[in-house]
């Protein structure tokens, strides 16, 4: 009981990690630019397929075809911020909310008329061989994930905290026109959170195309969860996304464990609806609730 | 007025298309139909109130299970089931706005995301009542007065009537206070709360109204398809209906038919788009939004406006010159 | 150093600047006065180019700002320091002030000089040196108002433009604000002041532009409109 708890932990652990990578993304250019982004999850799609393009038809090595991957999906970002979120920078919420889910819409078929509707698979980093600790039995891309996404945090942590460059971010975040007057480039702070943000994405959906594969659809279900983890969190806030993300990881994995696997998917939802009415701004919310 | 000879003019052309129209054809009209009263439900809570709703696929899987089993299973008519489907559905609705009231723009759109999955889930699960993936088969025609809607022709006829039921209580409500007091609200909460307006009061009631429609156009979709499953009440459904109506128009009736009506006929009589639409609906929502915010509607009012003003000047000029 | 020529600035339909004309010069104390929403705010938008002017001319040192960005505008020294202190909440204090030199830092200034800056600048403003590493937000008014300030003198201006520094500080307050500017000038900074405490504005400054609806409406030597009582009672709330 007690090892197939640690066990559920393990894995809801390695899905939490890759839904805070995905509301990270969602909640930095929230900071930015004060809008919602509905197709995050297809940047993490296609970071997917572009590196299992380069891998698998272009025939780069692994760790090169990450790489473009990241790299090719960053492009994407900024042309993405360039074409939708500028023209419609003094919108309602529910204008850029529509906005965005137009173009999941026809993202997500994109990929499907480019990479065809069947899913495809990336090659698992440290082998396919499932590692035995004692009772637990750990897949070891899991291993990868948490990992990873440690690095990225503490990364992250490091460049917003303590260098010139975060700062100016945070300022921008806190206060557009004055970090303008401050002479900060801010249309250059918002390019920049875009492009690290259509990393991020790409980054989830790289580590995580070894376990479940990716297909087209796949976004949709994702960013929910992932917006599940921001608002859980607080939305807005940074240590909110990551702590949320693995928390509905968690919580969603240990209750398909021991309630039911049929309404899996559903826990993430019901614990959305229930942050939704007693406690709106999460645990670690600033932001008002009107700015969204 | 240009608008009702419009009016009359697409009426006619919906009596008479059937007469000459392949069976298939027919079940495209029919979809179309039913659609245009889903669009017309959106278009109360969030083209009239402002309030966005992406659960509206989930609202016409209540409608459609409700009237699926009271029939089916319970045995008993459309014409107890379709009531029944459109004031549990209602209720649903007003079930879900209470407990969001607060919630606005983003928030609002996550809770209705939550409730259109779990329904989703529910549909798919709970298989004692809904039977779970398998579906519900052998839902029955309606029959009026003993005549059973057998052919898909006289169904068709009979989905036009609560089309034009739908328009009009539409068209009603936009100009009714109700409807006022809703696009007060869509404008600016703040400002309609200080003329007085109970703006709790006003978005539950958008939610009820607009559940409540899509509950019908469950039932009807229900006992014309004799057979559901919950793969269509699914969260792309959902944007689908809210590309229909941004396209077509938020805000306006016409826009909520037109829309409706464009995006489910487009796939079908542009063969070669056939696997491109979705991605031609996803970019055309985003390209409205940015440069026509009042969709395909808007813009047709414009170039009328246009032209009548042209008209006018010109045989004004005309005046002049005698 | 500042000149406007026939400036008109537009909110969508509304002009709230109609074709004013003024000028500031190296070495003074120029301040603007008038009562609310006669658009002083809006003139030193206009010049930081936070809104852009539809017509006229706006020189920054001899040079054209129509088509810059804000954040070039302080490339050039000129900062503004805005209403209402806008210090940025959840950074520190010392955060804030380095943040002030963004402009230094993109063109190569070395850390160590900005940080002997912020040295500098906490030891002027003791109440701040007091509470460096507390987030901007837990500051009282005025101590927000020394750090906006302070913050503005880290981009080593040469022209500084204060919007209503002394707004809902205490009288005591309100002197060391004006105390600091003075001292601004005096290391060399030029400063544009707008400010609706019209007498201790006068006080200090060397020339005045009265303000009404979008107008320059009277121009002169500072203490010359102090003691003229008709404009005082006129134009200003005292």
């Amino acid at each position: 009981m007690f090892s197939m708890a640690t066990q559920l932990f393990i894995n809801g652990l390695a899905i939490g990690a890759i839904y805070a990578m995905v509301g990270l993304g969602i909640a930095l250019i929230f900071r930015a630019v004060q809008a919602v982004n509905f197709a995050q999850g297809e940047f993490v799609v296609f970071g997917g397929f572009f590196a299992i393009t380069f891998f698998s038809t272009i025939g780069l090595p692994v760790w090169l075809s990450i790489i473009c991957g990241v790299l090719a999906t960053m492009i994407m970002g900024y042309i993405f911020q360039r074409l939708v979120y500028v023209p419609l920078q003094r919108s309602t919420s529910i204008t850029i909310v529509v906005a965005t889910m137009g173009v999941s819409i026809a993202l997500t078929d994109s990929s499907r008329i480019i990479w065809g509707a069947a899913p495809r698979l990336f090659p698992e980093i440290l082998g396919s061989t499932v590692i035995a600790i004692g009772d637990l039995y750990v897949v070891p891309q899991n291993l990868v994930i948490l990992v990873a996404a440690l690095i990225l945090f503490i990364t992250q942590y490091i460049l917003f905290e303590r260098t010139f460059l975060g700062m100016q971010m945070q300022a921008v975040a806190q206060d557009k026109e004055t970090a303008a007057l401050m002479g900060i480039k801010v249309n250059r702070m918002i390019a920049i959170t875009f492009l690290y943000s259509s990393g991020l994405a790409a980054i989830a959906g790289i580590l995580v195309a070894p376990i479940t594969y990716i297909w087209s659809t796949m976004g949709s279900g994702l960013v929910q969860k992932a917006f599940v983890a921001t608002i859980v969190g607080g939305f807005g806030s940074v240590p909110g996304a990551i702590l949320g993300g693995l928390f509905v990881g968690v919580v969603e994995t240990l209750c398909g464990g021991f309630i039911s696997s049929t309404y899996q998917d559903a826990f993430a939802f019901i614990i959305l609806i229930i942050v939704l009415i007693v406690r709106p701004m999460g645990f670690f919310g600033e932001e008002t609730m009107d700015k969204a | 007025m240009h608008k009702i000879i419009a009016f009359i003019g697409l009426l006619i052309l919906a009596i008479l298309l059937p007469q000459f129209s392949s069976a298939y054809v027919l079940g495209i009209l029919v979809l179309a139909g039913v659609y245009v009263i889903l669009v017309l439900g959106l278009n109360v809570c969030l083209g009239f109130a402002g309030q966005i709703s992406a659960a509206q696929a989930a609202f016409w899987g209540i409608g459609a299970y409700t009237s699926a089993i009271i029939n089916m299973r319970l045995g008993l008519s459309f014409w107890v089931g379709f009531p029944l489907a459109i004031v549990i559905t209602g209720l649903v609705g007003l079930g879900l706005a209470i407990p969001t009231i607060k919630l606005k723009g983003f928030y609002l759109a996550m809770a209705t995301i939550g409730f259109q999955q779990i329904c989703f889930l529910v549909f798919v699960n709970w298989r004692p009542v809904t039977m779970g993936v398998d579906g519900i088969p052998n839902i029955q025609r309606p029959s009026i007065g003993g005549y059973l809607l057998r052919s898909d022709r006289s169904f068709y006829y009979f989905l036009l009537i609560w089309v034009l039921i739908a328009i009009i209580f539409s068209l009603r409500l936009e100009k009714s206070k109700l409807g006022r007091a809703m696009k007060a609200l869509r404008d600016n909460q703040l400002a309609a709360e200080a003329m007085g307006i109970d703006t709790n009061k006003v978005k539950c009631i958008a939610f009820m109204i607009s559940a409540a429609m899509s509950g019908a156009a469950g039932s009807l979709y229900a006992h014309f398809a004799r057979y559901i499953s919950p793969d269509l009440f699914v969260f792309s459904t959902s944007t689908l209906i809210i590309s229909m109506l941004i396209i077509g128009g938020s805000g306006s009736v016409a826009g909520a038919i037109l829309g409706a009506i464009l995006l489910v006929a487009l796939p079908e009589s542009l063969r070669f788009l056939n696997n491109y639409y979705m991605v031609i609906y996803g970019l055309g929502t985003v390209l409205i939004v940015i440069f026509m915010p009042k969709g395909l509607a808007g813009l047709i009012g414009r170039i009328i406006e246009k032209l009548k003003f042209f008209l006018e000047h010109g045989r004004g000029r005309e005046k002049v010159n005698e | 150093m500042l000149k406007l020529e026939a400036v008109s600035t537009f909110y969508g339909n509304i002009q709230a600047l109609k074709k004013i004309s003024l000028d500031v010069n190296e070495g003074e104390i120029v301040v603007l006065i008038g009562a609310n929403g006669a658009g002083k705010t809006t003139t030193l938008l206009s010049i930081s180019g936070l809104i852009r002017h539809a017509e006229g001319s706006i020189k920054i040192l001899g040079q054209d700002i129509s088509k810059m960005q804000p954040e070039e505008i302080v490339g050039l020294g000129c900062v503004h320091v805005p209403e209402g202190r806008r210090t940025f909440p959840n950074l520190t204090v010392e955060e804030n002030l380095k943040i002030g030199a963004s402009v230094l830092i993109r063109n190569g200034t070395h850390m160590s000089e900005i940080k002997q800056d912020v040295e500098k600048t906490l030891e002027r403003f003791p109440n701040l040196m007091a509470r460096r590493k507390k987030k901007a937000w837990s500051l009282s008014g005025g101590e927000q108002q020394m750090l906006a300030i302070g913050r503005g003198m880290m981009a080593r201006p040469k022209l500084m433009m204060l919007d209503e520094p002394s707004l809902g500080l205490a009288p005591i307050l309100v002197q060391e604000v004006f105390h600091i500017i003075n001292e601004i000038r005096q290391q060399g900074t030029t400063v544009l002041l707008v400010e609706q405490n019209a007498r201790a504005a006068l006080n200090l400054a060397d020339r005045a532009y009265v303000l009404e609806t979008g107008e320059i409406v009277h121009a002169g030597a500072a203490k010359e409109i102090l003691h003229d009582k008709q404009l005082i009672d006129a134009y200003l709330g005292g």
